[in-house]
C-alpha cells in the first residue's frame, strides 16, 4: 500500500507538469491579451506593461520562468488584479468554495444514500417511484434554473433567506442546496441500484433468514458493499464541488474559486488560468488517490501491490 | 469491518476540519450583527464587479472610479453636472495662455492618518503614475503635462524634468505641453489624485495588503476603507479627518459586487441593496412607472463601425462600403426607434450624430448636441436611390456583409433588427457573427469585419472625448477611414484657447465625420437604475458613476 501511494504521488508530479505545459501554451494561444481594452492603451504604455510582466520575452523563456516560479510555490501575480497574487486569490477563495462544497456534499451523501436505500427496500413501491421521479427531475434540472427559483421563492416572496452574498449561515443554505440537488439525485440512484444488487446476495438472504431486522441487515451487512459505486462517484464529486461552481457562485455572488475558471480566460489572465487549473488538477488527482485507498478499505478483495 | 471503521474515522476528521471553516463564518456573522445595533446611516450600492485595483495610478474602470471617488479628493471634484469645483485646491491661476497652472491648496486637508495633504503629495503621485515601472494604463492622462510622455516612455529618465512642482507645501505649479481646456476636469480624476508619500515610502508595494489591513489605505476623501473582501463587499466608513466632513451624512457605504443582473434585482426587491445599475432588459417594463425606477444620463453612443479601409469584403468581393453613398443608404434604412423602443426600452434616444447630448456648448446653458443638430434622417426611399446610384439597384449584385458583435443577448437582438431592416429596405444580405470580447477586439483592430457594433462612453465632459478617436493616428479608429481635414480640425480644437472657436472646430469636425460616415450612429445610451425611495441627494454623474458624498437616507 505504501509503495502504491508513493508511486501514485510520483505520477502526480508528472501529470501536473503535463497539465502546466499544455495549459501554458493553450492559454497563450488564445487570441487577444490581458491588456487589450476597448480603449486601446498607447503602444508605449503597453510596452511598459509587458516588460513589467515579462510578456515581451520569447514564449519558451516565459515558460521556463513560470516553471521556476511554480516549483518554488509562487503562482505569480494576477494581470487583472495587479495588487493580488494568484496564491492570494486561491488562499482567499478556496476556503469559501470548500466550505460551501462541504455542506453540499454532506447533504448529497446523507440524503442521497438514505433515499436510495429506502427506495431499494421498497422497490416498486410508492416511496420508490416518488423519490426516483425527483431524482430524474433534479438530475435534469441544471443549477442555473434551480438557483433563481430558490432566490425568488425563499428570498423575494417568503423573505426567509437572503437572495445572495456571503457572510452568515443563512447565506449558505440556498447555494448549498442548489449545489447538492444534482449530486443527491445521482447518489440516490447509484445507491438504489447497487443496493438492489447487494440485497439479492446470499449473505444478505442468510442474515434475513437468521431473523435480523430489515434495518439492521441494511446498515450492517448491505450498506458497506453497496457504497463502493457511490465512493467512485463521491471523490471526483468532492474535487469538483469543493473547488467551486462558476454558475452557483455567480448567481449567489459567492466569493469562491469557481468564478476564476471562467473569468480568468475571458480576462486572458494567464497566471490565474494556470494557477487555478493546476490547483484543480492536483486536488482531483489527490481525490482519486483517496478514492482508490478507500476501495481497498471497503473491499478486502482489492489489493494494491 | 475494521477498515470500515477507519473509513468512518476519516470521514469524521474531514468533517471536523471543515467544521473549523464554518466556525470562522459564524464569528463574522456575530460581528456584523453587533455593528447593526447602532443606528448608523448605511447605504448599499451594487458596484456590479470587483474593482481591479484601488491604486489611483493603475485604475481604469467605472467601478474603481466609483470607490476612489469616495476615498479621495483631487485638486478639483466634479459636481453633479460634471463641472470641476474646488476641492483640495481652493483657487488657481492660469498663466502663459493656458500652459501653466498654479494651484493654491487648502491648508486644512488631512490624510486619514492625520498628516497634512501637501503639494508634494501631488507631485509625488503624478510622477509615480508616469514612471515606467508602475506601468499605469492611464498614464496618458498625464501626457498633457510637460515631459510627461517622454518620462513615461523612457525618453528622459529624470523625473525632475516633468512639469509638476511643489513651489511650497501649499502651492503646486503645473506646466503643460499645450493648453488643455479640460485640464481642470482632468485633475478630478484618479490618475491625478494625491498620494500619501509618507505611507508609500514605507510600503513601496502599496496598495498591496490593504485588503488585510484597511488602515494602510491612507486617503483624503469623505470616506475611508473599512473592509474589502474580494468579490463580496467593500465597506467604506465616514472619514473623521475629512475637511468637508459636515456635508457627509452617511456613516457607512457598502459596495456589493454582484455580477449577475437578475440576482441584483432580486436583492433589491428583497431589501438587501438600496441601489443598482444594469437592469435586465426583460425586466424594464415591469419597473417602468414605479418610483424606484430612474433613468440617469450617461455620455455614450452606440454605433456601427464601417470597414472602409479594406478593398475586399470578408467574403472576398469588392468592398461596396468604400462608397459613401452605400454607407449613407445603410444609415438611412435603419429604423432606430424600433431599437430604442422595442428592444432597449430604457429611454435611449435615436442618434443621428455622434456626440451625445449632455455636453455644454460654447454659450452657457446650451448643449453641444442641440446646437449641432441632426446630420441625417431616416428615409428608406432616399436610401434606395443612393444604393441604386452606387450601382446596386434593390441590392442587386451587393455582396453579403459580415456584422461583427461581441457575444451578448442585447447586441444580438440589435444585430438581428438591423439584419432584417437592411434586407427588407435595401435588399442587402447581412450575416451576424459573434465573438468573445477579446477576440472581437482583436478582429476589430485588425479590420476583420465589414460592419461591427461598437459603443463609446466619454472619459470627460467634452466633445473631444468622442471626436478625437477618429483621427487617422488614433488607436481607436478601426474603420480605416482618414480625412486630413478632420485631423486638422481636431488638432486645431485641441490647442485653441478661445472656447467659442474651439467648439466651432469640433462642430465642423463632427459634420465631416457624419458626411463621410465611417461610423453609423444608432442611439445614445442611458443609465437605468433602481433606487429605493429613501435614498436622497446622490449625484449621478454622466460619466457613469455616482457620488454619494452628500447622499443620505430618509426612511
Amino acid at each position: 500500500m505504501g509503495r502504491f501511494i508513493v508511486r501514485r504521488l510520483a505520477l502526480m508530479v508528472i501529470a501536473l507538469w503535463v497539465v502546466v505545459t499544455v495549459t501554458f501554451f493553450l492559454a497563450h494561444m488564445i487570441p487577444g491579451g490581458p491588456f487589450d481594452r476597448e480603449k486601446p492603451v498607447p503602444e508605449a504604455i503597453k510596452k511598459n506593461l509587458e516588460e513589467k510582466y515579462h510578456l515581451n520575452e520569447p514564449m519558451w523563456k516565459q515558460y521556463i520562468l513560470y516553471l521556476n516560479d511554480i516549483i518554488h510555490g509562487d503562482l505569480g501575480p494576477s494581470f487583472k488584479y495587479p495588487d493580488r497574487t494568484v496564491n492570494d486569490i486561491i488562499k482567499e477563495s478556496f476556503p469559501v468554495s470548500a466550505q460551501l462544497g462541504f455542506w453540499a456534499v454532506l447533504i448529497a451523501t446523507f440524503v442521497g444514500i438514505s433515499l436510495g436505500s429506502i427506495s431499494a427496500l421498497h422497490q416498486g413501491g410508492l416511496i420508490d417511484s416518488f423519490s426516483m421521479f425527483f431524482a430524474i427531475l433534479f438530475i435534469s434540472l441544471p443549477s442555473f434554473v434551480i438557483a433563481p427559483i430558490f432566490q425568488y421563492i425563499f428570498g423575494v416572496k417568503l423573505h426567509w433567506l437572503p437572495v445572495a452574498n456571503w457572510g452568515s449561515w443563512e447565506h449558505m443554505i440556498l447555494p448549498a442546496l442548489s449545489l447538492a440537488l444534482g449530486p443527491t439525485a445521482v447518489i440516490a440512484r447509484l445507491t438504489r441500484a447497487s443496493m438492489l444488487e447487494v440485497l439479492s446476495n446470499d449473505y444478505v438472504k442468510a442474515a434475513k433468514a437468521r431473523g435480523l431486522s430489515g434495518l439492521r441487515v441494511l446498515i450492517v451487512y448491505a450498506l458497506k458493499n453497496a457504497l463502493i459505486p457511490v465512493v467512485t462517484y463521491l471523490f471526483p464529486l468532492i474535487a469538483a464541488i469543493f473547488t467551486g461552481s462558476f454558475v452557483v457562485e455567480k448567481i449567489f455572488n459567492i466569493p469562491g474559486l469557481g468564478r476564476y475558471y471562467v473569468t480568468s480566460i475571458y480576462n486572458r489572465d494567464y497566471t490565474v488560468i494556470l494557477g487555478v487549473t493546476v490547483f484543480y488538477a492536483a486536488f482531483l488527482i489527490l481525490m482519486n488517490l483517496l478514492a482508490d485507498i478507500t476501495y481497498a478499505l471497503l473491499d478486502p478483495r482489492i489489493r494494491y501491490e | 469491518m475494521k477498515k470500515f471503521r477507519v473509513f468512518l474515522t476519516l470521514l469524521l476528521v474531514f468533517g471536523l476540519i471543515f467544521g473549523m471553516f464554518v466556525g470562522c463564518g459564524e464569528q463574522k456573522q456575530e460581528q456584523s450583527q453587533g455593528q447593526e445595533q447602532k443606528a448608523e446611516m448605511v447605504l448599499r450600492y451594487n458596484l456590479g464587479t470587483e474593482p481591479e485595483t484601488l491604486d489611483p495610478a493603475k485604475a481604469t474602470g467605472v467601478p474603481e472610479m466609483t470607490v476612489m471617488l469616495h476615498t479621495f479628493d483631487g485638486l478639483t471634484r466634479l459636481d453633479r453636472d460634471g463641472k470641476p469645483q474646488p476641492a483640495v485646491a481652493e483657487s488657481w491661476e492660469v498663466k502663459d495662455n493656458g500652459k501653466t497652472y498654479i494651484f493654491h491648496l487648502r491648508k486644512d486637508v488631512k490624510w486619514s492618518d492625520g498628516q497634512p495633504v501637501t503639494a508634494h503629495d501631488f507631485e509625488f503621485a503624478w510622477k509615480r503614475a508616469l514612471s515606467p515601472e508602475i506601468a499605469s494604463e492611464y498614464a496618458y492622462q498625464l501626457y498633457y503635462i510637460k515631459n510627461g510622455e517622454k518620462y513615461n516612455t523612457g525618453e528622459i529618465t529624470d523625473p525632475n524634468e516633468v512639469g509638476v512642482k511643489a513651489l511650497d507645501d501649499y502651492t503646486l505649479q503645473v506646466e503643460l505641453e499645450q493648453p488643455a481646456p479640460y485640464f481642470l476636469s482632468l485633475v478630478a480624476f484618479p490618475t491625478l489624485y494625491p498620494l500619501p508619500e509618507h505611507v508609500l515610502k514605507a510600503h513601496p508595494e502599496w496598495p498591496k495588503g490593504i485588503d488585510k489591513d484597511p488602515s494602510l489605505y491612507v486617503t483624503n476623501g469623505p470616506f475611508v476603507l473599512a473592509e474589502w473582501s474580494h468579490h463580496d463587499k467593500l465597506v467604506l466608513k465616514k472619514n473623521p479627518n475629512y475637511f468637508d466632513k459636515d456635508k457627509v451624512k452617511l456613516d457607512k457605504l457598502v459596495f456589493y459586487m454582484v455580477e449577475d443582473a437578475n440576482t441584483a434585482v432580486q436583492m433589491f426587491e428583497n431589501g438587501e441593496v438600496d441601489m443598482i445599475d444594469n437592469i435586465p432588459t426583460a425586466q424594464i417594463d415591469q419597473w417602468k412607472g414605479k418610483p424606484e425606477f430612474h433613468i440617469d444620463p450617461i455620455l455614450g453612443t452606440y454605433y456601427i463601425l464601417v470597414n472602409v479601409g479594406s478593398d475586399k469584403t470578408m467574403g472576398g468581393e469588392k468592398n461596396p462600403l468604400q462608397d459613401v453613398r452605400v454607407r449613407k443608404a445603410i444609415a438611412m434604412a435603419i429604423n432606430r426607434s424600433v431599437i430604442t423602443d422595442k428592444i432597449l426600452k430604457a429611454g435611449q434616444q435615436p442618434a443621428y450624430a455622434f456626440v451625445p447630448p449632455g455636453i455644454p456648448d460654447a454659450e452657457p446653458g446650451t448643449d453641444f448636441r442641440q446646437v449641432g443638430g441632426n446630420y441625417f434622417s431616416e428615409d428608406v426611399q432616399k436610401a434606395k436611390e443612393l444604393l441604386a446610384e452606387a450601382g446596386y439597384p434593390d441590392g442587386k449584385g451587393f455582396p453579403k456583409l459580415i456584422y461583427l458583435y461581441n457575444t451578448s443577448e442585447g447586441h444580438k437582438k440589435i444585430g438581428e433588427a438591423i439584419q432584417s431592416m437592411l434586407k427588407e429596405n435595401l435588399g442587402i444580405e447581412m450575416e451576424l457573427q459573434n465573438q468573445e470580447w477579446k477576440v472581437y477586439l482583436q478582429s476589430r483592430n485588425e479590420g476583420q469585419f465589414d460592419l461591427a457594433r461598437a459603443g463609446w462612453l466619454g472619459d470627460y465632459v467634452d466633445p473631444m472625448t468622442f471626436l478625437d478617436m477618429f483621427v487617422s493616428t488614433s488607436g481607436n479608429n478601426d474603420t480605416g477611414w482618414s480625412n486630413p481635414q478632420y485631423d486638422e480640425l481636431i488638432e486645431k480644437a485641441k490647442y485653441e484657447t478661445d472656447n467659442a472657436k474651439r467648439v466651432q472646430y469640433m462642430h465642423e469636425a463632427e459634420k465631416i465625420l457624419m458626411e463621410d460616415m465611417p461610423i453609423i450612429p444608432l442611439y445614445f445610451y442611458t443609465n437605468p437604475r433602481l433606487v429605493k425611495t429613501y435614498v436622497k441627494n446622490y449625484a449621478a454623474i454622466s460619466l457613469g458613476w455616482v457620488d454619494f458624498k452628500e447622499a443620505y437616507i430618509q426612511k
